[in-house]
């Protein structure tokens, strides 16, 4: 036997081996069962297609399908109940539910051992080839595909840093309706012109340009305005952190300077020709419009240490910058709301942010659940 | 002379924002004599450590056993149920997240219909306190009892104090907690004091 079809079948066992504790899981969400479930058919059908014997040219096909049932289990695993962190995907689900049909997805989530390690598992979102591929081999159909959504560990239960996942949720949706993807081909065309946004992407005056790198700054430029519908400044604060305000772009990011321009142009209705640009091929491709979609909260509620009583989607996505306005504000104020000094240390104050934030949204969530169901 | 507060006067409280309990979801359960908590999703179950003991002592001859050694974390979904077991001990929350006014102390019981299964629990909060209510939940039957998240399990009295006192007028453990938090005995200065005590006694 061929070694490298040695190294096949060990990568099988130690995928009957993951199958196997995978079993443990309990996601408290059927659709996730389902789709372990769907794992288990895929992997049976794998191992049954390698056990009758196969062509030695299949063999990267066939390990390309255990790699898949890896991915998958990887996200699995970070996705129970105990490890998710629930209330923000459902805040996530909601936004993801304004772009297309969330039925179709369920998301996932991977905890890294990084810190600021927020980002977007590409590897299966719209291989529709892959999956066909699966269906042939071994009959096996995915009703439902996985959002995978990286995020740091350390930082799965902090609602502040959870604005990050509504860029990588951009990510996402630009996949599925091929939003950058198109705008680059067109801009390479010469269909639309870049001579207003030539400040925000310079490398667009080469005369070759590169189409990985604009396609790739495109997406990141999309992602900023697809948060900041929902968390508005908050995700360009958070990113000004994380990137240290950084002026120079890279391969695969513009400069977070021109990237905070852009968002807050975006919130303020300024004219800005990259919002221009992305926005008129989101509604030529999307049919809808990137507009704002949070609420602002101007209560007192937090400063006074209780939830905040949630009315609206909109005010649901307004909770998490709520806690942000927070966080800023001076600490003086929780002695003017409570009416005396109560002495909150920053560290306290961190977690009484968390906590609040994590209760509020619980709350919305608790409260529609119960009206549904109450007769 | 403190007494506990009925109905009408609780509902006063709530209107005038001097209680607060979020969600309350549904209005029936205030009662005559006081309101019906439910149990909330998130716990604290009690498992065998690596330590020998939890050590609710500064006094290190068995080791440091601190309590979150002993605990592991796991959550529910309303609707779902957990299932507690013979002479298992866990810490829960109540699914209300409860301000309290100055003047009033929260004692929080076992719903009657709950204390015949053998469940036990015992829980005050101070004038002042906002959070979830923090409860230690143990079933004493010989029998695994199932649970339902959102179950109204506890009832709250409200008992009115002599006078009005500010909770963060002392220094507190437990703050805004939405989910249940391990025990911080070993932050009682006392426990300091009684150290320093014994390792001068016996000239440690």
């Amino acid at each position: 036997m061929l070694p490298i079809k040695r190294l096949l079948y060990l990568q099988l066992y130690q995928a009957e081996t993951l199958i196997s504790n995978s079993r443990k899981y309990n996601f408290s969400d059927t659709q996730k069962d389902n789709y372990l479930k769907k794992l288990e058919e895929l992997f049976k059908g794998i191992k049954d297609s390698i056990e009758r014997g196969f062509d030695d040219a299949k063999i990267f096909e066939k390990k390309s399908h255990l790699d898949f049932i890896f991915k998958s289990i990887e996200f699995l695993k970070d996705s129970t109940l105990n490890t998710i962190p629930f209330e923000v995907v459902g805040c996530l689900n909601k936004a993801m539910s304004d772009w297309i049909d969330a039925q179709k997805f369920i998301i996932v989530t991977s905890l890294q051992n990084n810190l600021y390690s927020f980002s977007y598992d590409l590897s299966y979102a719209m291989n529709k080839n892959f999956y066909q591929s699966l269906e042939t081999e071994y009959g096996v159909v995915f009703d439902q595909k996985l959002v995978q959504i990286n995020l740091p560990l350390t930082l799965s239960k902090d609602y502040l840093s959870s604005v990050a996942l509504y860029h990588e949720l951009g990510h996402f949706v630009d996949l599925q309706h091929s939003i950058t993807s198109t705008l680059r081909y067109a801009i390479y065309l010469k269909q639309v012109s870049v001579t207003d946004v030539l400040g925000y992407m310079p490398f667009l005056t080469a005369t070759d340009i590169d189409l990985l790198k604009l396609e790739y700054h495109l997406g990141e430029y999309f992602c900023d305005l697809f948060a900041a519908q929902y968390i508005g400044e908050t995700i360009g604060l958070f990113l000004q952190y994380i990137t240290s305000n950084s002026a120079k772009d890279s391969p695969t990011h513009p400069s977070t300077v021109n990237r905070i321009k852009v968002i807050s142009d975006f919130i303020n209705g300024t004219d800005n020709p990259v919002v221009n640009l992305i926005q008129t091929a989101v509604e030529a491709l999307t049919g809808k419009k990137m507009e704002i979609r949070y609420s602002k909260i101007t209560s007192d509620d937090f400063y006074k240490l209780i939830p905040y009583e949630i009315k609206s989607d909109a005010e649901l996505h307004g909770s998490i910058m709520y806690g942000w306005q927070v966080w800023l504000d001076d600490v003086g104020k929780f002695n003017q709301c409570m009416g005396y000094n109560v002495n909150l240390t920053e560290p306290t104050i961190y977690r009484v942010i968390n906590s609040l934030v994590e209760k509020s949204i619980g709350n919305y969530f608790t409260i529609q659940h119960w009206a549904k169901n109450k007769v | 002379m403190s007494s506990i507060i009925t109905s009408e006067a609780i509902k006063e409280l709530i209107k005038a924002e001097k209680l607060i309990i979020r969600p309350l979801l549904d209005q029936e359960q205030i009662t005559e004599i006081g309101i019906d908590f439910r149990l909330g999703g998130n716990f604290l179950v009690s498992v065998q450590g690596r330590e020998p003991l939890i050590n609710a002592s500064l006094n290190n001859e068995f080791g440091r056993g601190n309590s979150r050694y002993f605990f592991q974390e796991t959550r529910r979904q309303l609707g779902e149920t957990f299932i507690l077991h013979p002479n298992q001990t866990v810490l829960a929350t109540s699914l209300e997240y409860v301000k309290l006014p100055d003047n009033y102390v929260l004692v929080l019981c076992m719903r009657s219909s709950y204390s015949r299964l053998g469940l036990t629990m015992s829980t005050i909060a101070q004038p002042g306190y906002c959070g979830c209510l923090s409860v230690e939940l143990t079933n004493y039957n010989n029998n695994p009892i199932n649970l339902s998240i959102g179950a109204r399990l506890f009832q709250g009295l409200f008992y009115q104090t002599d006078k009005s006192s500010k909770y963060f007028d002392n220094q507190r453990k437990y703050v805004c907690n939405v989910r249940p938090e391990p025990s911080a005995v070993t932050n009682d200065e006392d426990l300091t004091i009684l150290t320093r005590l014994w390792k001068a006694r016996n000239h440690i």
